[in-house]
């Protein structure tokens, strides 16, 4: 996974979802602004439910 | 709670799991499509025509009733653009493809009622889930019985002794169909699917409902830890936010989807990806010294060469991708095996390479429709990777047999010719 600080959003590896730390996941009780490092563990890609760790910058 | 797989040797395999066979009975090319997809790819990214058409292939996509144009998008920027644009592109055109033979299922349904519907599976498709549950349960449980087998002797082909098998096995076991019944009923989806003609259709049909609606009233009285118990008494969510159980016919359309697209899809993939890793022996050394590279291994095979290289897309209101117009009703072609090979996206994108970073690339699809059993088929294909380098030492080819290749159709149902191997024994 990289970890550029300036990254804001990611792309899900198996789907290409965004998650875009601006926007957070709000259907997932995620607020905006929360960055990716600091989802919780169980948060998973909200459209093909791949990991966390499994999303690269975009 | 059963156990058992597929043995090819005794039971009679039909027509399935051959690429080349499989080609050959639907009229597809079977020529390599890699020259003409990036002979395209350098040409623009995104071409007016149909893909056949620009590649100078045989037509095989049923489309004679369309009148508007058709465009082919090849670059990755292109691609992704289309597929993760689900209010501009969408999947009406299955609606051609897979309805009149599966009727609604994820394939064809868009938008919210798509999102309602695959919500149902989901849980049972999510990496912890394939991690826990079907690998535990059922995947590792046939690569040993089918490791069993192929150890009695010191050759085997594997596309017919592993690949072939084990997702068939896996997803027939994971659903509750009894072992017995299993090669039946995919031979029967085989008869729907393959566009042989109304009667064939229909036999098949025939046999999937006496197999499969005898099971569900049967788990319907009496649930099993399967995922037939777990669509009989799932809970559909309504337009309205309401919830309602499926519908018989709802249950049998959504199971003969995900059987045929899990046991089709990973049988292929592991097969190319066993045959690349052959063709490449010092990347299968360094996967089989160091594990973590697996995943990466099976991204990169997935790649390099994806098992269907076009997915197709409706224009669902007048649009530009890369400048170029489209209207509503358009086609497009999305030329998945060219924009997987975008040197905008990778370092020498024609060389195989499993050292590459982790990247996304389209061969499960992308955006709303990205294959919903993809998770289960990459922990299938590390199962079996991890016993193929554990369990047959010195694997190389067996020189005796015909040299393997990649066989199947130009642009989809892409697989291997076969795995003739020969190993050492224990």
């Amino acid at each position: 996974m990289n970890t550029t600080t300036a990254t804001t959003q990611w792309a899900c590896l198996y789907c290409g979802f965004v998650y875009d730390e601006a926007v957070g996941d709000p259907d997932n009780g995620i607020p905006a602004g929360t960055a990716l490092a600091d989802l919780p563990e169980d948060w998973c890609c909200p459209s093909c439910s791949a990991e966390k760790d499994s999303f690269e910058a975009v | 709670m059963q156990h058992g797989t597929v043995d090819f040797a005794k039971d009679d395999r039909g027509v399935l799991f051959s690429a080349d066979d499989e080609a050959n009975a639907m009229g597809w090319s079977t020529l390599d499509p890699y020259p003409e997809l990036l002979r395209l790819l350098a040409e623009g990214s995104v071409h007016k025509g149909r893909i056949e058409d620009l590649m100078g292939v045989s037509r095989q996509f049923p489309l004679d009733w369309h009148t508007g144009d058709c465009y082919t998008v090849v670059s990755f920027d292109a691609v992704n653009k289309v597929f993760m644009s689900p209010d501009t592109f969408n999947n009406k055109i299955y609606d051609h493809l897979s309805k009149p033979a599966l009727g609604d299922t994820l394939l064809n349904l868009d938008g919210d009622e798509h999102r309602r519907t695959r919500n149902i599976a989901k849980p049972w498709f999510k990496p912890s889930f394939t991690d826990s549950w079907w690998t535990d349960t059922w995947t590792k449980q046939a690569v040993s019985e089918l490791f069993d087998r192929i150890l009695e002797k010191d050759t085997a082909e594997l596309n017919m002794e592993l690949c072939a098998p084990l997702p068939m096995s896996v997803v027939s076991m994971g659903f509750g169909l009894p072992m017995d019944q299993a090669l039946e009923f995919r031979k029967a989806i085989h008869q729907v699917m393959s566009h042989q003609g109304p009667e064939e259709a229909a036999a098949g049909m025939a046999t999937i409902n006496r197999i499969f609606l005898a099971l569900m009233e049967e788990r319907r009285a009496n649930p099993k830890d399967d995922l037939i118990s777990r669509f009989v008494h799932a809970d559909f969510e309504c337009e309205d936010g309401s919830t309602r159980k499926l519908e018989a016919d709802e249950i049998l359309r959504y199971c003969l989807l995900i059987i045929h697209a899990g046991g089709g899809t990973t049988w292929r993939q592991l097969g190319i990806t066993i045959l690349t890793l052959l063709n490449h022996p010092e990347q299968m050394a360094a996967l089989r010294a160091d594990r973590s590279l697996l995943r990466a291994a099976i991204q990169e095979t997935a790649r390099f060469l994806p098992t269907d290289i076009v997915f197709l897309r409706t224009v669902l209101k007048d649009t530009e991708v890369d400048g170029v117009p489209m209207k509503k009703g358009d086609i497009v072609f999305l030329a998945l095996g060219a924009a997987n090979r975008d040197p905008s996206q990778w370092e020498n994108p024609n060389e195989f390479d499993i050292h590459r970073p982790m990247k996304r690339n389209f061969a499960f699809g992308a955006g709303a429709h990205a294959c919903l059993g993809q998770h289960l088929s990459r922990v299938e294909m590390e199962v079996a990777l991890n016993a193929v380098l554990d369990r047959l030492p010195n694997l190389r080819w067996n020189e005796e047999e015909p040299a393997p290749r990649v066989a199947g159709g130009t642009l989809i149902g892409r697989g291997v010719s076969a795995l003739p191997v020969r190993f050492d024994r224990a």
